[in-house]
């Protein structure tokens, strides 16, 4: 037994030396929230996961914003020696460069500046201000040295050295204050991030830069719409388009009014440029009932042929040709999942929110996963589910091709998941999270009431799961370890450790 | 082509989300039965009208009138998400909430029977049209050719009686054949505070009319109750029941707001026909119009409308055998701007086109009845009703209604016939034929939003509208 532990040692430090990094949100710029180097954490020890450590930051909530997923970078060359790097985001301007093994910080940076002259409602969810857009970690150099691009609450994007937090460049302008851009996104040497809900009266609309523009244009697309509020931001395809939901609004061809779909646009010849789109048929429905097109879509190949896959509040999953999306109308997906929830036409508490995953397993079968609020649809077959589902859940689909058209069919479904939030896939094994936020906008006898201080009240916890990728079957649960709910934050994955943060600016690491 | 024609139908799509309310009969306070805001019909689609969905409610006994048309909220963010609402009243003491999109149950409410005076199975003891505050007058209201705005939720009034202001969601006003008050939770159909007596029981109220916190409706003589005008003023805590004393009246639609505020109520019996002009709140008559009719008339005897004209109200009128062209501010001088004859009226409604020309619409009755349409003119210096068209017979058709530049008329039986006309010549553009099966309810019509709404007597509530993909 005791040789065996040592045996299972020694490869776990050989898998350590391999490496894995989770460079920006969603782990890719496809953001496909799959850790494909993943090799300590497997189907079966992952039950054994537990808190590892866990920090108290000294960052202060915003609204209901507190910790973005933190990013992770193996062995940085430090001061001190190489170092794993959990770099954290906290909403109040402050990045923390955390010491992976330890759990112990190597640097802060707090970012300074006068208080923008624009805010938000005092008590608005939507609008918190500060730094909402989780940074981007650009490849290593020359010299192995890793730069932090990090969106500074007044609109600066920072550059500093992953090492020491040190700025390597000066910071340029690429944004308004408080515009709440959503996660930063680097393709090449472009840097890409989205706005939404007209936060302190700013514009709704993807941002580029390109880092090595001697003038650091600032390109914009904007598609006049509610919001581009895909939780990890814009996904990057091999051709360089980057591809963000649009929140709310019309389609209004004749003004270039892209709400309730998806936009692809590309940087060329120094601006940013719309080269595609993809609207739902519904898209009027969707408006009407406030489902917005809001999750970020995960890019993945399938036999060799691009593919992308989004969703949206009203509870469907789209499979989309990212070379032409919606086809020639803009309006004909791949395929089109039926409801998998949201049988109420809810705006606030069901659908799918945030982004969505992909992943191959070693059979070749290419898996897409999906989130949900709410109750399972009654209609919505699955072959694979664990009790009934009232809060959430999480689905998996396999890609298929029948009759020479592709699919998405459905394999599980979770067990229930207070508000089950986007997974990321390690070594076959799902990690998912039931938030614990309340998600409330509108009350019996209040009306709209979108607060975050009752919102905040009203939530409880958050709780981390692992599930066979094959089945959905749960092989752990951090039970009730977590104290606080997340809202809009996420996990990351790498070299055997799970993140998490929370409300209360606690930053979770489980591992083994 | 193509494209030109993806370009209009995305800017037809684009501007339909605007969304309507029809706070009251005919749509606003001056029963214009006009909607304003809604382009999602037009003359080249309305051919595609549909049945959308129809919902069996709850009514009681037999009768012509067993359910009221609906009120429709165009927007609701409820806790169950974003909702289109249609709220319908029955004569069983009933108020759904309907999903307008689906055709869903949202929530129906039973308005409990609570005097100690026993309930009358009378028919006339009805659940009133309710009504949702419309635009304060004088300020921008639909009267003045604004859109209706939504109902601001929570918004506080002027004073301090609980049935206004205090937060929380929007509400809609029913009154029960008890003869209370009810101020109902638009989310959930709950009393918001405890109902209040208002009328006399069984008194069968007429719908509900309500402007700057005031809620106007007419009593008839059914039951014994008093034929009366009635304005309850919930600015003052406990609200204000003020009521002048009517000769008879024909309850149904309720009377009538001015956009000045002046409150209009018809009433007469046999052969006279009365217009009367009352101040608003404390139902001071200020002026009154005599048409009386040569001839005894049968029962109708529709609720007149009013519209802005020139800095000043005018006024359609019908005495039954005769359409009136009133100036508000000379009602009492007997002598109306215009008079045409015309043969039994069901109901009356008015709008305006594009180019600004007045439209009056008057149902003529009659099992070869029609929808008459006249231009408002000015001729020779006088004000006059100028005949534009007449349409295809329509048996006995409701009071018309209008949304941008169709006119929906609806037969009221042997089977219930829903009409889409070409506003300005009256050409049919659409027919239900036979999808109806039952005589409609002698209500109304409400339209809103893409959708048309309507009774029958069997207790059925249909919506027709064009389809949305779901």
């Amino acid at each position: 037994m005791r040789r065996g532990l040592g045996l299972f040692a020694i490869l776990a430090s050989c898998a350590t030396f391999q490496g894995a990094d989770w460079p920006t949100d969603g782990g890719s710029p496809q953001r496909t929230n799959w850790q494909r180097d993943e090799t300590l954490l497997t189907k079966d020890n992952v039950a054994k996961l537990h808190i590892l450590w866990k920090l108290q930051l000294d960052n202060t909530p915003r609204q209901m914003h507190s910790l973005f997923p933190p990013l992770i970078i193996d062995k940085v060359n430090t001061s001190n020696g190489p170092r794993q790097i959990a770099l954290e985001t906290g909403v109040s301007d402050n990045l923390y460069a955390i010491d992976a093994g330890k759990g112990e910080i190597l640097w802060k940076k707090h970012f300074e500046y006068p208080p923008p002259a624009r805010n938000g409602g005092p008590t608005d969810p939507l609008c918190p201000g500060g730094q909402t857009a989780t940074p981007v970690i650009g490849p290593a150099s020359a010299s192995g040295a890793r730069t932090v691009y990090a969106l500074a609450g007044d609109g600066e994007l920072h550059s500093l050295n992953l090492a020491d937090g040190e700025d390597v460049a000066p910071p340029v302008k690429f944004g308004y204050p408080n515009g709440k851009a959503y996660a930063l996104n680097l393709w090449n040497s472009v840097v890409f991030t989205t706005t939404s809900q007209g936060c302190a009266g700013n514009p709704n609309q993807m941002w580029a830069i390109d880092l090595t523009d001697p003038q650091k244009k600032v390109m914009t697309f904007n598609p006049k719409s509610g919001g581009l509020w895909g939780r990890t931001g814009a996904a990057i395809d091999s051709n360089g388009v980057a591809w963000a939901p649009t929140g709310d609004g019309v389609y209004d061809l004749a003004n270039q009014r892209y709400g309730n779909g998806l936009i692809g646009a590309k940087v060329e010849g120094g601006e940013l440029k719309l080269k595609d789109w993809y609207e739902p048929t519904n898209w009027a429905w969707m408006q009407k009932r406030d489902l917005d097109m809001q999750v970020t879509p995960a890019i993945f190949i399938y036999k060799g042929r691009e593919l992308m896959v989004t969703g949206s509040k009203e509870c469907r999953v789209y499979l989309l040709d990212p070379k032409s999306a919606g086809g020639e109308n803009h309006q004909t997906p791949l395929y089109r999942t039926s409801l998998l929830c949201n049988e109420e036409v809810n705006f606030a508490s069901a659908g799918i929110w945030g982004s969505m995953a992909s992943w191959e397993d070693f059979k070749g079968t290419r898996w897409v996963l999906t989130p949900f609020w709410g109750p399972a649809h009654p209609d919505f077959k699955v072959p694979v589910s664990y009790g009934p589902v009232k809060h959430g859940a999480v689905v998996a689909f396999k890609v298929e091709e029948k009759n020479g058209k592709l699919q998405l069919t459905p394999a599980w479904m979770s067990h229930d998941m207070d508000q089950a939030e986007p997974p990321v896939i390690a070594n076959g094994v799902i990690f998912a999270y039931g938030s614990g936020e309340n998600t409330a906008q509108a009350y019996p006898d209040r009306g709209l009431n979108d607060s975050s201080p009752l919102r905040i009240k009203a939530s409880t916890h958050a709780v981390l799961y692992a599930l066979d990728g094959d089945t959905g079957k749960e092989l752990y649960s951090s039970g009730d370890q977590i104290a606080s709910f997340a809202h809009f934050s996420g996990l990351s994955v790498a070299n055997g450790r799970v993140y998490l943060g929370t409300y209360d600016s606690v930053l979770y690491c489980f591992g083994l | 082509m193509k494209t030109v024609l993806l370009l209009s139908l995305f800017a037809s799509i684009a501007a339909a989300q605007t969304l309507s309310n029809w706070t009251t009969y005919g749509g606003d306070p001056q029963h214009s039965g006009w909607e304003r805001v809604d382009t999602t019909f037009s003359k080249d689609t309305v051919k595609d009208l549909q049945l959308l969905w129809k919902m069996k409610l709850e009514t009681r006994g037999k009768g012509s009138s067993p359910i009221m048309p609906p009120l429709i909220m165009g927007r609701l963010i409820s806790y169950r998400g974003f909702k289109e609402l249609a709220f319908v009243g029955t004569n069983a003491d009933l108020v759904y909430a309907i999903d307008a999109d689906l055709g869903k149950l949202f929530w129906q409410k039973h308005l409990e029977y609570s005097t100690a005076e026993p309930q009358t199975t009378v028919s006339c003891a009805s659940t009133a049209m309710p009504t949702m505050p419309a635009p304060p007058v004088g300020r921008g209201g639909p009267g003045r050719g604004a859109a209706a705005p939504a109902p601001v939720q929570g918004a506080a009034g002027r004073g301090t009686s609980a049935f206004i202001g205090g937060g929380g969601p929007a509400s809609i006003y029913a009154i029960s054949s008890d003869g209370r008050l009810h101020r109902l939770n638009v989310s959930t159909g709950d009393d918001m505070v405890e109902p209040i007596s208002v009328l006399p029981a069984n008194s069968g109220a007429g719908s509900l009319n309500m402007v700057d916190n005031v809620i106007y409706t007419v009593t008839s003589s059914c039951n014994d109750a008093p034929s009366a005008i009635w304005a309850i003023d919930l600015n003052i805590d406990p609200p204000k029941v003020t009521s002048e004393p009517l000769i008879d009246v024909n309850a149904l639609a309720g009377p009538v707001i001015g956009t000045d505020g002046a409150v209009y109520a018809q009433e007469g019996r046999g052969t006279s026909a009365t217009l009367l002009a009352l101040n608003p709140r404390e139902l001071k008559v200020k002026q009154s119009f005599d048409a009386t009719a040569r001839n005894p008339r049968d029962d109708s005897m529709p609720s007149p409308v009013t519209f802005p004209s020139k800095g000043r109200d005018l006024i359609v009128t019908s005495n039954g055998s005769a359409l009136y062209l009133l100036d508000s501010a000379s009602l009492g001088s007997g002598t109306p701007l215009y008079r045409t004859p015309l043969a039994t009226v069901g109901g009356l409604a008015t709008w305006e086109d594009a180019d600004g020309t007045r439209w009056v619409l008057a149902s003529v009755w009659g099992s070869k009845g029609s929808i008459s349409a006249f231009r408002v003119e000015e001729q020779n210096g006088k004000t006059v009703l100028s005949p534009a068209w007449v349409s295809r017979d329509i048996a006995s058709p409701l009071s018309p209604v209008i949304a941008n530049g169709i006119v929906f008329a609806l037969s009221s039986g042997p089977r219930a016939t829903l009409y889409a006309l070409d506003a300005t010549t009256g050409k049919e553009l659409y027919s239900s034929r036979n999808l109806v099966t039952a005589p409609a309810a002698l209500t109304g019509m409400t339209v809103a939003n893409g959708r048309v709404y309507f009774g029958t007597t069997d207790g059925t509530l249909y919506a027709f509208g064009m389809y949305m993909e779901h």
